[in-house]
């Protein structure tokens, strides 16, 4: 048997770090993950430090001439992507934990490890 | 599966250093580049030396950045000094590299 | 090992750029292959055949052309990045009904499918940070 033919794909860990508009990088990021998903990629992302301010629910950017990145983020479900790591400690330091665009698992140090322990490829945003 | 991580930024912006120790995992090593590298300095590694430790995680630095910088001479003992092709190396050794910024 | 290389940093501004550039050198000298480097962000702006530094700092455009030439390395820019921030081919100005383009011959545009692409087909992965 072809052995490529049953390789698995890889397992890509997506690193968001970015507040949503202070830096266009979130956008990008969130774009590439939406390609990503077109093309059936093994996608898990990881929402951290300023990156879990992506996912507050209500946000208005037309008041800053900025798209809703909301908008693009509640996307990636409809293409497979169901799983959005969220970074326990980030949520405690700016105090939410509910009411966000896309369901959630929130995971503390240790499982964050486990997630970089256990992906082929680490993309940083 | 051990990670290279990488980080360029400098020690005043801490919470970038905070994430990638606090994400790492033993065996794994640290790449300080660019402004990074003045992590090296013994005053601001004395700070993460421990949690370093106890990771054993190895701290490398690229040589040319120290340099740029007039600190090659005056960084930590515990920091190994690496080339652009020592940095080529540590990224085979390690399965993936990740980028802290 | 098959490479790729993510680079995330506007040239001139930030190390990013001249960082990854070693970077690759060193791969080529150590007879690794680089599947691709992909210019995403603001390192778009590596694309540009208009910049030009002071004759006693680095060309970057010419050192990537220098890479292209010897090496024959693919390196692609995000289209999407690049046209919303004035790098643009003859296709792209002509779609957009520019008077001029700017993109270097060494580079080219496309999508995002090409990092992801890239992720695929390459033993590693190293993102150059702005």
């Amino acid at each position: 048997m072809n052995s490529n033919a049953i390789k698995a794909r890889k397992k890509v860990l997506v690193i968001l770090t970015q507040s949503p508009y202070g830096n266009a990088l979130s956008r990008e990021a969130i774009d590439y993950c939406l390609a990503a998903a077109a093309f059936e990629q093994d996608l898990t992302l990881l929402f951290t430090g300023d990156a879990v301010l992506q996912l507050i629910n209500d946000q208005n950017p037309s008041t800053i001439n900025q798209k809703d990145l909301t908008k693009t983020l509640s996307a990636l479900p409809i293409y497979g992507i169901n799983q959005f790591y969220v970074d326990s400690n980030a949520l405690e330091q700016y105090g939410i934990d509910n009411d966000f665009c896309v369901p959630t698992i929130k995971v503390d140090v240790k499982e964050i490890s486990e997630l970089l322990v256990n992906a082929d490829t680490i993309l940083n945003f | 599966m051990k990670t290279l991580h990488i980080v360029n930024k400098s020690p005043e912006k801490p919470s970038i250093m905070e994430r990638c120790l606090n994400f790492s995992s033993k065996g794994d090593s640290l790449l300080l580049i660019e402004d990074a590298a003045y992590f090296a300095l013994p005053s601001t590694i004395s700070k993460i030396t421990s949690r370093l430790d106890a990771l054993q995680i190895k701290i490398y630095a690229l040589e040319e950045d120290l340099v740029a910088r007039g600190i090659n001479k005056k960084i930590h003992g515990s920091i190994q000094i690496v080339n652009y092709e020592g940095f080529v190396e540590l990224t085979t050794t390690h399965n993936k590299s990740s980028s802290w910024y | 090992m098959n490479y790729s290389l993510v680079i995330l940093g506007a040239p001139y501004s930030t190390q990013s750029t001249t960082t990854a550039l070693n970077f690759t050198k060193a791969l080529l000298k150590n007879g690794h292959n680089v599947y691709r480097v992909f210019f995403y962000h603001d390192a778009v702006h590596n694309g540009s055949e208009l910049s030009r530094p002071p004759q006693d700092e680095l060309d970057i455009s010419t050192e990537w052309k220098k890479l292209k030439n010897e090496h024959d390395i693919d390196l692609v820019i995000c289209i999407a990045a690049a046209v919303k921030r004035g790098v643009l081919d003859n296709n792209e100005a002509l779609r957009h009904e520019k008077k001029s383009s700017n993109l270097s011959n060494s580079f080219e545009l496309s999508g995002l499918g090409q990092l992801v692409d890239a992720t695929e087909h390459s033993d590693r992965v190293i993102t150059f940070g702005p």
